[in-house]
């Protein structure tokens, strides 16, 4: 057995026999499972939104001789959101106070400007930045947009009554007055009555023949029109079917973060601590006497750290699939051995970090501090997004985490994942190299 | 190495931390089958010394000669092993870690030298502060070493076990090994060394034979009279620096 493989089966060892550090190991991930349940599970909830229906638009609209079913469309979308009836006034004072994600207000003089067709009414939608903010813009998008669906095809439906009067005959209405309509084809017939009360060789036969042809041809063009205007008043149907796929966005941030910080804490703190342990114990110089040479050393920890966060990792992503299947949003379990790559280049990444804080700390005691208080930063700096600032983004790309969340995301969520995957596992193994040969610098300072 | 080469040896040797002198200037040779005793009170320099001979730090100044790392065994005053390791676990790694040939047998043999006994196989955090100083210097002696430094070796031990040890070392010297030991206790330098080097808040204030240095310091035969002269021996040369 090569050293390597003797310092790396010593160290398990000693982590398989230290119980407060496995117990860590092992609860940690359920926690944190846990909690990003709880995430994925208040994703499926429904946000409240304030609904202000200052026109007091009733159930049944009538528009002309035309009536539509508003509270239906309004049931429709309380599905998605919980829409909450409140007065404007209220409304914007729950929103202020985080009570509600949105409001959306129907203004006085909808239903009249709606009637008019003249002026196209608005609908107001009231928001706040919050995780919602999207989902709440689409509810509302979809709301109107099925408003408008169902006015459409009340025109519609109305505007082809009047084609049907107009060959057919019948009682139109119009600007409030009520009309008889006398039709093309009871027209033509007429003329047909009148001609045949003609002479033969009447000269008025011939123009009362081209307006019978006229009215056959018009009542025939309108038939068509009719179909016409049905098929393009739908032209393209959407059919809206939902199923338990994943809920993506919040989902797939939450859990890509969830493994980075994981990761960060355990592998970083490991890194630091076995590294720390061996001046600890008092076995640093007999192990390079007995021929352990630094640079077998600091890679033996590091490639403990990506087996440490191969484990971890594998565990917390099959624990964020078990949550995201209880709160129906969905696992990526195909994915989860594609993980592997990303997992051990973090874990190696971080684990080398925390040997350069083992390497500079004097004891386990102010590793661990140092530790704790390294991954904090290292965090919220690698979630700064880079519109925000891009000196935290560029200052991220030189820390492992802001990589590693890009890693797991990618790996777990994108269509196409390995460019990305790949690339973040280069990056993090890059940091890996340049973080290992800064530790071996410190341990040289430390012999002299 | 002839007979006459040293197996160990320093010259010049000082090692300073931020510019403060500790240590030096130290010159020793240390021969096949000699035995040499570091004396001198705490804080004079014996622990720095070893570990300059040791290799595991660097002088500030001066040159050591020795073998190569591993023909060295050091036994530190403070226990080097894996407390969560047993007793034989510790010898194992190590003896495997320094390609010990045939390890089996050698910590057998080691083991049964130290009188480990049952303790052999307990974690060593559950070892009493003796039966772990053992194990420490078991582990010291993996490979039969040419040199072996050693750092207060018996301070844990108790009568019979310090005898065992110096039996033990006896061993080394005779097979052509040079054993030096830091100790701040006289009776045992008497008995067990043949050479004595003196540090005093640093410097080198005796190196030679025992008995030379014991008639320098004036020793008498009667009961504790070795102590008392050493101790007025250390007080004279801190008086002269």
């Amino acid at each position: 057995m090569s050293r390597f493989a003797l310092l790396l089966r010593k160290d398990l060892l000693l982590l398989a026999r230290s119980r407060p550090l496995l117990v860590v190991l092992v609860v940690y991930p359920l926690v944190l499972s846990l909690l990003v349940g709880g995430v994925l599970g208040g994703q499926g909830a429904r946000p409240r939104v304030a609904f202000v229906n200052e026109d007091s638009i009733p159930d049944i609209v009538h528009i002309g001789d035309r009536s539509f079913d508003f509270g239906r469309i309004v049931r429709s979308a309380d599905k998605q959101v919980e829409l909450v009836p409140m007065t404007r006034p209220r409304a914007q004072t729950a929103l202020a106070h985080g009570d509600v994600v949105a409001a959306i207000i129907v203004p006085r003089g909808f239903v009249s400007d709606l009637a008019s067709l003249i002026a196209s009414p608005s609908v107001l939608l009231l928001t706040n930045r919050n995780a919602y903010e999207d989902r709440i813009l689409r509810e509302t998008q979809s709301f109107v947009y099925t408003l408008n669906s169902q006015i459409q095809t009340q025109y519609i439906q109305s505007n082809s009554h009047f084609l049907d009067i107009l060959v057919s005959g019948g009682k139109a209405q119009a600007l409030g007055r009520s009309y008889d309509v006398l039709g093309l084809r009871a027209t033509g017939a007429r003329i047909r009555q009148v001609e045949a009360q003609l002479p033969v060789d009447s000269p008025a036969r011939k123009p009362l023949d081209s307006i019978t042809a006229f009215a056959g041809q018009a009542s025939a063009a309108l038939g068509l029109a009719h179909q016409a205007l049905a098929s393009t008043a739908h032209p393209v149907q959407l059919v809206k079917q939902s199923t338990n796929g994943r809920s993506y966005l919040l989902g797939s941030q939450v859990q890509s973060y969830g493994l980075g910080i994981s990761l960060a804490f355990v592998t970083l703190l490991l890194g630091a601590a076995v590294l720390t342990l061996e001046r600890d114990e008092n076995v640093l110089a007999r192990l390079l006497r007995s021929g352990a040479r630094p640079a077998v050393l600091v890679g033996e920890k590091v490639v403990l750290c990506a087996l440490v966060g191969c484990a971890l990792g594998i565990l917390l992503a099959l624990g964020f699939g078990v949550a995201a299947e209880v709160s129906s949003s969905g696992a990526a379990w195909s994915r989860i051995p594609l993980l592997l790559l990303p997992l051990a280049a973090a874990g190696a990444a971080f684990g080398a970090l925390g040997c350069v804080v083992g390497a500079a700390a004097r004891d386990l005691r102010a590793a661990s501090l140092v530790g704790v208080a390294l991954v904090t930063p290292i965090v919220l700096v690698g979630l700064v997004p880079r519109s925000v600032s891009p000196l935290a983004a560029d200052v991220s790309e030189l820390l492992p985490f802001a990589p590693a969340a890009r890693a797991f995301g990618a790996t777990l969520f994108d269509s196409a994942p390995v460019t990305t995957t790949l690339a973040a596992s280069a990056h993090l193994l890059l940091l890996t190299a340049v973080l290992s040969a800064a530790t071996l610098a410190l341990f040289r300072r430390l012999q002299s | 190495m002839s007979a006459r080469t040293p197996l160990i040896a320093c010259a010049g040797l000082v090692k300073s931390f931020g510019g403060r002198r500790v240590l030096g200037p130290v010159e020793l040779a240390l021969q096949a089958g000699e035995r040499l005793a570091l004396l001198g009170p705490n804080g004079a320099g014996k622990t720095t010394l070893l570990s300059l001979l040791s290799g595991s730090a660097e002088p500030s100044e001066g040159t050591v000669e020795r073998p190569e790392l591993r023909a060295i065994g050091v036994v530190p005053q403070r226990p080097a092993l894996y407390r969560r390791l047993s007793a034989r676990e510790n010898l194992e790694l190590f003896a495997r870690l320094a390609d010990v040939p045939d390890a089996a047998a050698e910590i057998a043999d080691l083991t049964s030298a130290v009188a480990l006994g049952d303790a052999l196989d307990r974690p060593v955090e559950r070892l009493s502060l003796g039966q772990a100083q053992r194990v420490n210097v078991a582990v010291g002696l993996l490979g039969r070493p040419q040199v072996v430094l050693l750092d207060e070796p018996t301070a844990a031990l108790d009568p019979g076990h310090r005898l065992a040890l110096w039996q033990l070392l006896e061993r080394v010297s005779e097979r052509g090994g040079a054993v030096a030991f830091a100790t701040q206790n006289v009776e045992e330098a008497r008995l067990a060394a043949d050479r004595v080097l003196v540090l005093v808040e640093g410097r080198c204030v005796f190196s030679g034979p025992q008995d030379a240095f014991w008639r320098e310091a004036g020793a008498s035969d009667e009961a504790g009279g070795h102590e008392r002269a050493f101790v007025a021996f250390v007080e004279r040369s801190g008086a002269v620096a």
